[in-house]
């Protein structure tokens, strides 16, 4: 999200090339060498995010991901069998610095039913790594690409039929941070996907629910949530912070149809890396993710209490699930916020 | 009520209905024998099979009649083989003709370890293991024409005592089946015991994976969103499947796709056919 104009770069490239020439002719094609250092990726569960990395320059890192299909808790009595990144939904967040060798290893283990693969969005290539990574049950994958271009992005199995493996969990999201501007320090940062889940029984039924390919057909979700389940991001699993500290979201929707309309109610954001691209936007309250898209927003925490992270396609929040919580504790400051101060008959 | 909500419907009593043939029962009925089938094989007539994916412009294939296992092969049966070409046993088998895992399920070479495995389908063989075996039984391995067109009958269900035994066809067969698909791997029910079809076939969904002679000639593309042959017109989707939204059909395809013939893997065996002279 940091590629730059070329007076800047042209302003900028001295700079640079007084410790490194890491960051020169991005957009012109041209990769910047690697140091020759080796690093494995170390990967999160969401909601975390993995700490950023600071090395000398672009380096070789070994991303290891296993395929693992699981049966898990959808909602209060009901459970689902989720296809998985490594275990989890969405699955494990990956970081890379810009111009990073990445050399991913995709493992699908002998206890798999199906083939599986990975694309990468943020692999400049056909496929995004699909075709060199579709593995077997009970083989490993390897391939490489090169982060060329910072950005957030969605990656997802791409294993025929797809869009039953995006619903089933496949999806998760690898973060390409710019080496020459690299994201300012925040006090936390946690990591979010929103997803439809389409099962043959109702919102609520309980049981090992199953995969309905007409409601997902219909685009009629029976679920939409945040990370992978009802409740996945709510009371002892909320997000946390206290007032007067900086959060950052890296947020994702994986669909597999629809966009989130997302928001914090009660929460502006102060700046949205719009589609995780170069634009950044201000004072935002509610932005558009489209599916395979993802999103950076960054907030304060003005005032303490619960604050829900909804899709403000109403309806989705209220009856399907898509809520999630971040608890701030603090201080009141009722200059900021003052709850209710009177109530009063009106008649 | 809509069709497919009467499909779904009929599908849940029926996914309901079918459970004691998942949990391992006896099927309701015995297996077809048309009296000129050999011992464990049914006759399967010929006819034609619509490619699921359309190459060359082939939209019809002609199928021969032919004989079909009623069952997959069992561990007791491949340790048969095994006795009789020691050179098939898992520490003689050359790493070019089988992976490591080639019967890793078993004590030891010549030792399956417990009556249960030794009835349950074997898997864990490579395509050259289960050619070989199909060549010293006088038979070979099914065609993906053959086997998906043995696939296409619709199933049998047992009668339970409130209702009727019938057939399971449509978009109500297809969800039964993609329910097993979607589903991580279980144990395995002894074999001939799952899932039974109009012709008598047992085990061909719920039960295992099955090596098809030709399984890696149809050349689909590894990613599935592009065309399935490479020289038509490019698109995005399912482009020369010509079903998109039979997504059980589509795993089977994937999952043929996903192999070398050296491989072994947990849930991938095999059963034989014949030709039908008669
Ligand atoms: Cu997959």
């Amino acid at each position: 999200m940091m590629s730059r104009s070329k007076p800047l770069a042209a302003f900028l490239l001295p700079l640079f090339c007084i410790t490194s020439f890491i960051a020169c002719g991005k957009k012109s094609g041209e990769l910047p060498a690697l140091t020759g250092a080796t690093r494995e990726a170390v990967l999160t569960e969401p909601p975390m995010v993995p700490a950023r990395v600071n090395e000398d320059g672009p380096q070789k890192v070994v991303v290891h991901l296993e395929v693992r299909e699981v049966v898990k808790p959808l909602t209060n009595g009901a459970t689902y069998t989720y296809w998985t990144f490594g275990g989890c939904v969405p699955g494990k967040f990956i970081r890379v610095t810009e111009g990073d060798e990445v050399e991913f290893h995709l493992s699908n283990p002998s206890s798999s039913k199906m083939p599986h693969s990975i694309d990468l969005h943020a692999v400049s290539g056909p496929g995004g790594g699909a075709e060199a990574s579709f593995t077997a049950p009970g083989h490993t994958s390897v391939f490489s690409f090169r982060a060329t271009t910072p950005g957030i992005y969605v990656y997802h199995c791409a294993a025929a039929p797809v869009p039953m493996h995006i619903a089933n969990g496949m999806y998760g999201l690898i973060f390409v941070e710019s080496r020459s501007n690299p994201l300012p320090p925040v006090d936390h940062e946690y990591y979010i996907m929103q997803s439809e889940i389409y099962t043959t029984g109702h919102y609520g039924d309980t049981g090992l629910q199953e995969f309905s390919f007409d409601k997902g057909l219909a685009e009629q979700p029976t679920y939409v949530v945040f990370n992978g389940s009802v409740g996945s991001t709510l009371g002892p699993t909320a997000l946390k912070a206290k007032v007067g500290e900086t959060v950052r979201l890296f947020v994702g929707d994986a669909g597999p149809n629809l966009a989130s309309n997302f928001h914090i109610i009660g929460q502006i954001f102060d700046n949205v890396y719009e589609e995780g691209g170069t634009n950044v936007n201000h004072d935002v309250s509610t932005t558009e993710i489209p599916v395979g898209g993802a999103t950076i927003v960054e907030f304060k925490i003005r005032a303490p209490g619960t604050y829900h992270i909804v899709d403000h396609a109403i309806f989705r929040a209220f009856n399907q699930g898509a809520v999630a919580d971040i608890v701030a504790t603090g201080p009141e400051d009722s200059t900021v916020y003052s709850h209710q101060q009177r109530y009063e008959n009106y008649q | 009520m809509s069709h497919a909500s009467f499909a779904r419907s009929v599908a849940v009593l029926l996914a309901a209905a079918w459970f004691p043939l998942y949990a391992g029962a006896q099927p309701a009925h015995p297996p077809v024998h048309t009296g000129r089938a050999p011992a464990g094989m049914v006759s399967i007539p010929g006819g034609y099979y619509r490619p699921f994916y359309i190459t060359k412009g082939i939209d019809s294939v002609k199928i021969e009649p032919f004989f079909m296992d009623v069952r997959a092969v069992t561990n007791k049966e491949f340790l048969n083989f095994v006795t009789a070409n020691p050179q098939w046993s898992r520490s003689r088998v050359p790493a070019s003709l089988a992976e490591r895992g080639y019967l890793r399920q078993w004590k030891s070479d010549f030792v399956i370890g417990g009556v249960a495995l030794e009835n349950a389908p074997v898997v864990n063989v490579s395509w050259f293991a289960a050619h070989a075996y199909a060549a010293w039984v006088h038979k070979r391995l099914p065609t993906i024409a053959e086997w998906e067109y043995a696939a296409l009958a619709p199933l049998r269900w047992a009668a339970t005592p409130s209702r009727r035994s019938g057939t399971i066809d449509g978009e109500a067969k297809r969800e039964l089946i993609l329910a097993w698909y979607a589903r991580p791997n279980g144990p395995l029910a002894p074999a001939g015991t799952v899932n039974e079809n109009a012709y008598g076939v047992r085990d061909l969904f719920g039960e295992v994976w099955e090596w098809t002679q030709d399984f890696n000639s149809v050349i689909i593309p590894a990613d599935p969103r592009g065309e399935a042959n490479p020289s038509s017109t490019c698109g995005a989707g399912a482009i020369g499947t010509i079903d998109p939204g039979d997504y059980a059909t589509f795993m089977r395809f994937a999952m043929r796709n996903s192999l070398l013939a050296a491989y072994t893997v947990d849930n991938l065996g095999f059963r034989c056919v014949a030709e039908d002279r008669n």
